[in-house]
């Protein structure tokens, strides 16, 4: 039988990590909350842009010489790849970093053996710390970026990977994300940014108006659109680390529960059989009087 | 039929879906009149108010670069930055046109002198959306 101080020790100290996985867990509840909320605030936006690039696209004639329509559309042969690779700032969330670190690794894999050279751009803390260590050359990290950000934040990043694209620095961008399904499911995703993919043109826009040119909105629509496309990759993989969190301290919680059931039985076993065998002394040292 | 006036950021809708008698709107060469029946039509925005009429009563917010699509009496505002009335805070709004008045008289490229103007006018904007007057 264990020592009855010793178990009553670590019933204490399960219970203090219990009082802190149970903290954490509110606290990423509301900051998942606030996190959703951004999501879906950005949902009209998203729908609007989408709508008007594709009534856009039926009126823009392609050009005669099949040259792109806009530096953001070209399809190179592809020889230099880049990868932004976005992962959590933060730990104690399950396997979400890992998961994103590890289907970025695959995707680097897959882009190498199609002979390609590739570089990365890091978002958030623990991927930082994970691809630093390894060979593949980052070109930006920001350790970080979800402590605090906005569109703005975003539309910088954004800007810059265009401008490395349309310089001919890389012929391909992908990014890798945890995306958020529901609270309890996240799923890692990877997508090809640029050269950007079109929304098929919308069937029967019909004759309208465009100030100045359909040319020269198409030409501000589509940066705008990878910048937007880069803010919902950090608004869902925010959600999906607090998501993540969230379950992972539930989980951590409901363990230390379990373990101090455990120990309280067995402490309380260990205290009867304390018990017992006193009263066995006292009757057999009664008994040994008589 | 009325139009329906809506206003979005990629942070958050500022106006959704109110309906209203005319609209107009800073477009990128000039202000955009829009009333019902209006022709479809695709513009880049400028920097100043979307301002809108419904029921005597005028609206208006202030908006710094994007796009609009009228559609079908629809007016969608896709809008870079967005402020209504009600949440302009003129003091940050002062204080903000001063500095971006400052920064126009040492800035050096063009970009920048253009950036600047732009913050000037979006602070301008501000304080003449909190200006406006409630009745039509």
């Amino acid at each position: 039988m264990a020592n009855l101080i010793d178990i009553r020790r670590r019933i204490r100290s399960v219970k203090s990590t219990q009082q802190i996985t149970k903290a954490m867990k509110m606290v990423a509840a509301s900051k998942l909350r606030r996190s959703q909320e951004r999501v879906l605030a950005a949902r009209p936006y998203a729908r609007t842009l989408e709508a008007t690039l594709a009534a856009v696209l039926t009126r823009v004639a392609p050009r005669e010489d099949g040259t792109p329509l806009h530096p953001l559309l070209e399809t190179r042969p592809a020889k230099r790849a880049l990868v932004v690779a976005v992962s959590g700032d933060k730990g104690l969330c399950g396997a979400l970093n890992t998961n994103a670190n590890r289907a970025t690794g695959q995707l680097l894999r897959d882009l190498t053996a199609r002979k390609l050279a590739v570089s990365l751009v890091v978002l958030g803390r623990k991927g930082v710390d994970f691809w630093k260590r390894r060979s593949v050359p980052i070109v930006d990290a920001r350790p970080g970026i979800f402590q605090r950000f906005d569109y703005q934040t975003a539309a910088r990043i954004a800007r810059e990977i265009g401008t490395r694209f349309t310089s001919g620095d890389f012929d391909e961008v992908w990014v890798v994300y945890n995306e958020f399904r529901s609270v309890l499911s996240q799923v890692v995703e990877q997508r090809r940014l640029l050269p950007l993919a079109l929304p098929a043109a919308a069937a029967d826009a019909g004759d309208a108006l465009y100030e100045p040119s359909a040319e020269a909105i198409l030409s501000r629509l589509l940066p705008r659109n990878l910048e937007f496309q880069l803010f919902r990759v950090l608004l869902e993989a925010n959600a999906a680390f607090y998501a993540s969190q969230m379950t992972a301290m539930e989980g951590a919680s409901k363990n230390a529960a379990e373990l101090i059931d455990s120990l309280t039985l067995t402490y309380n076993r260990a205290r009867q059989a304390k018990i017992t065998k006193e009263l066995i002394e006292i009757v057999s040292g009664a008994e040994a009087l008589e | 039929m009325p139009l329906t006036l809506t206003v979005v950021t990629p942070e958050r809708s500022v106006v959704e879906g109110v309906p209203a008698e005319s609209v107009t709107l800073p477009g990128e060469g000039g202000e955009l009149g829009i009333l019902p029946g209006h022709a479809a039509l695709v513009a880049l925005l400028g920097v100043g108010i979307v301002a809108w009429t419904s029921g005597g009563r005028r609206g208006s917010v202030a908006v710094r670069g994007g796009f609009v699509q009228v559609a079908d009496d629809a007016v969608r505002v896709l809008a870079d930055h967005a402020v209504p009335r009600d949440a302009v805070d003129v003091a940050a709004a002062r204080v903000e046109k001063a500095a971006a008045e400052a920064r126009r008289l040492t800035v050096s490229g063009s970009e920048e002198l253009d950036d600047a103007n732009a913050e000037a006018a979006f602070a301008d904007a501000r304080l003449a959306a909190a200006a406006a007057p409630e009745k039509a």
